[in-house]
């Protein structure tokens, strides 16, 4: 029988971890071996790497400690790219979280670099060479 | 040189498309990041991925709709955000879609012709629905043709055919029995070009998106599973991926819409989710701009992009309860080879044959 009640649908979450709280589960600290070693090979032979977050399925609790593990370093900003993207520098320099999101707000990617300089921000050489191109043309009144 | 050869080196490059107006190399690196991401590729080879799409000709794209409800093209125009998608489409030349098209009729028609022509053996052929063979083609026509004539003669000129939905890659909903118009998928009729089926009623827009990236970056087909459909997005089951699974594995399913387990979020195994036999990437891409999933919002995968998906029994029985039925209790289970799977079937058949006896009952009394 319909008695017209709404049914009290809702969908339980894990709370995410506390501050201090040692939960470093497997994955993540097989993640953070995974960045430390790209960090040395960095350091050894400059070769740059980078890995996937978003295709790394991980609760909500795994994803906060993983957050919480990296930390927060001095860079963090906000570009604009048909929606934002969020470059910040982790505590650890030379780890880089980037997060993309489209117009609506929604991540369509997300990746940890290891790098000196995320590739996202190096102007390119055929960029660098019109750019040259186009400064002299301003500075000869052509533009 | 022939005509194809000269129009193929006149059409613009991507990345001349996309310096014409004013997209940023930034811009679409976020973009190229996004597909890598998408298409399963290890982030550091975004670079080579923008560089392959920059250089890519602009391709010519002729979509032809057969016998189809619309909704695999509502589900790609609609739910394009309306920036990184349409950035990749914005470059294509869709030089035929006639649900698109302001054109109709002859007008219609004579583009059509025309770009099959300029682009001969150069086109993508998308292809929407099923193609009904019944009562010699009469079933589905257009501009005094068939559907199978159109198909025929198109895929003559196309590079390769992209089929979009589960009708146009397995038959889908047209294709099942009783199968009135007698449809059948691309696939039997088209034996001599490359085919690619995005299955799906309808199919994620971005595996659209990703598997058009993937054939313009390398110049051929990707990988593709037994039933042709690109690996990196139907590799895995919907099951193997699903936030739920750890529920199935621990044995706590769901037993009804409105029960506790369902407030939990438990497995939706025994309410007929089909997640265990569906290979789609709904639970990694997910639907709505990434937002959710049908399991997500409370109800079981019903196997869209699988071939027969509607003829496989009911879509509230566990998926293993056909095997029950067709080979007996205990085969079934050993055929499923999913032993807490098969437990979870058998005890949701004895719940519902259970109700069934305690319905009768009551009539009777």
């Amino acid at each position: 029988m319909n008695t017209g009640q709404l049914l009290p649908l809702r969908v339980k979450t894990e709370p995410p971890p506390a501050p201090g709280d040692d939960i470093l589960g497997g994955g993540v600290r097989a993640l953070g071996y995974e960045i430390a070693a790209r960090l040395e090979t960095l350091h050894e032979t400059g070769e740059s790497g980078a890995i996937d977050i978003k295709s790394i399925p991980m609760a909500a609790a795994e994803f906060e400690s993983f957050r919480q593990m990296l930390g927060q370093g001095e860079v963090d900003f906000t570009l604009e790219l048909d929606g934002q993207t969020r470059i910040r520098e982790t505590a650890f320099p030379g780890v880089w979280w980037i997060q993309h999101k489209d117009p609506e707000g929604q991540v369509v990617a997300e990746h940890i670099e290891i790098n000196h300089v995320p590739d996202l921000l190096r102007a390119q050489a055929e960029e660098i060479g019109q750019a040259a191109d186009a400064l002299r043309a301003r500075l000869n009144g052509e533009t | 040189m022939t005509q194809s050869d000269n129009n193929r080196s006149s059409q613009p490059t991507i990345g001349q498309v996309l310096d014409e107006r004013g997209v940023s190399r930034r811009r679409f690196m976020k973009f190229c990041t996004a597909m890598a991401s998408l298409m399963a590729m290890p982030p550091m080879m975004t670079s080579a991925l923008a560089q392959n799409l920059r250089q890519a000709r602009r391709p010519s794209v002729i979509y032809m709709p057969f016998q189809e409800c619309t909704g695999c093209l509502e589900s790609l125009t609609r739910s394009f955000s309306p920036s990184i998608e349409n950035l990749l489409f914005d470059t294509i030349s869709l030089d035929y879609n006639h649900t698109l098209f302001a054109a109709a009729g002859t007008a219609a028609e004579a583009a059509r012709h025309e770009a099959m022509e300029a682009n001969w053996g150069e086109y993508i052929l998308i292809v929407d629905g099923s193609i009904p063979q019944g009562a010699g083609g009469v079933y589905g026509t257009s501009a005094g043709e068939s559907f199978v004539d159109q198909l025929r003669h198109a895929a003559d000129g196309a590079a390769a055919i992209l089929c979009v939905g589960t009708c146009a890659s397995f038959g889908g909903i047209p294709y099942a029995n009783p199968n009135p118009t007698g449809a059948v998928p691309v696939s039997e009729i088209i034996h001599d070009r490359p085919i690619i089926n995005v299955s799906g009623c309808p199919p994620i827009p971005a595996v659209m998106t990703g598997t058009i990236v993937h054939y313009l970056t390398t110049g051929g087909v990707p990988d593709l599973d037994k039933y042709g459909r690109p690996s990196v997005f139907y590799g895995q089951s919907i099951h193997d991926r699903c936030y739920r699974r750890r529920f199935y594995d621990e044995g706590k399913f769901a037993k009804s819409f409105d029960d506790e387990g369902a407030r939990n979020g438990w497995c939706l195994y025994e309410l007929g989710c089909r997640g265990p036999t569906t290979y789609n990437a709904c639970a990694t891409v997910k639907w709505n701009e990434g937002t959710s999933f049908p399991i997500e919002s409370g109800h079981g995968c019903i196997g869209c992009s699988e071939p027969n998906f509607w003829d496989q029994g009911g879509f509230y029985e566990p998926v293993t309860s056909k095997l029950f039925e067709d080979r007996g209790q205990i085969g079934g289970a050993a055929a499923a080879g999913v032993a807490l799977g098969a437990a979870s079937a058998y005890a949701a058949s004895r719940r519902k044959k259970k109700r069934s006896e305690t319905a009768g009952e009551e009539e009777s009394s």
